[in-house]
């Protein structure tokens, strides 16, 4: 089978869903779908935004995204070393999952604060 | 079992690296394989095409990436031809893309068999081969 070039529309049937949201200093992205080298730059300039905004304590929850790769990974590991410059703060969430399993077997388990809950993140 | 490839072609464009995966756990589910081995399978062909995409952007080729699946009576072999550059294939880790070491690691971490096959042009194909359960 073979697939020809077309619109981006056309292909980009996986995509990652963005919201972001508040709640005492700490500000919450929440995270779904399939996280990969087409839908990171979206996850990327979405936490951007908010570290140029001036926020230093962040969430990331990814309890609904169904898959991450490498480039994902890197768009955390990037987030994470901004905050350590300024004394910042940055927690994900997720719980079970292909996704934890990606954070396990690169190390980054331990070097993530990881929570299964918002709850347990901004506690 | 029949052990014709299955074979997908893409455009070297991230927006088909999903279609990818799809195709690929497509398959290896109907071929018996377990929910874990499916999700790590599909993170190591993500990385693979990821690598080919970006080989073939550094190189200038807009060449399409074969992805060839084939079920055999006991094994299931993928492999996704051009995938990596040179100095991934061969371990070297002197570069400092975090993103690029992270996604070389996934790949050993999940497939410490996975092989690396050298194909001209400075590239080199990832091929796995998968235990499928007896039935």
């Amino acid at each position: 089978m073979r697939l020809h070039p077309g619109p981006y529309e056309e292909v980009a049937r996986i995509d990652i869903q963005l919201d972001i949201e508040g709640t005492e200093g700490w500000r919450i992205v929440r995270v779904g779908g399939e996280v990969d080298l087409f839908t990171a730059p979206k996850l990327k300039e979405g936490i951007l935004d908010l570290l140029n905004g001036g926020v230093t304590k962040l969430v990331v929850d990814l309890e609904k995204v169904d898959f991450m790769d490498s480039t994902g990974l890197g768009v955390l590991v990037g987030a994470l070393r901004r905050l350590k410059e300024r004394d910042g703060t940055l927690s994900l969430v997720c719980p079970q999952g292909p996704v934890l399993r990606v954070l396990e077997v690169t190390g980054l388990s331990k070097v993530f604060d990881i929570h299964d809950t918002v709850g347990d993140a901004t506690g | 079992m029949s052990s014709t490839p299955l074979t997908l072609e893409i455009p070297p464009l991230p927006a088909y690296i999903g279609t990818v995966r799809l195709f690929v756990a497509a398959v290896s589910r109907q071929l018996g394989l377990d929910e874990e081995a499916v999700d790590d399978l599909k993170v190591v062909v993500s990385e693979a095409c990821t690598e080919a995409i970006r080989a073939r952007e550094q190189a200038g080729e807009e060449s399409p990436i074969r992805i060839l699946l084939t079920p055999g009576s006991s094994t299931l072999v993928v492999e996704v031809e051009d995938a990596l550059n040179e100095d991934l294939a061969s371990g070297d880790s002197t570069t400092d893309n975090i993103t690029r070491n992270l996604g070389s690691e996934l790949i050993r971490a999940l497939f410490p068999k996975a092989e690396v096959v050298a194909r001209d042009g400075g590239l080199a194909s990832v091929r796995l081969t998968l235990p499928l359960a007896q039935a």
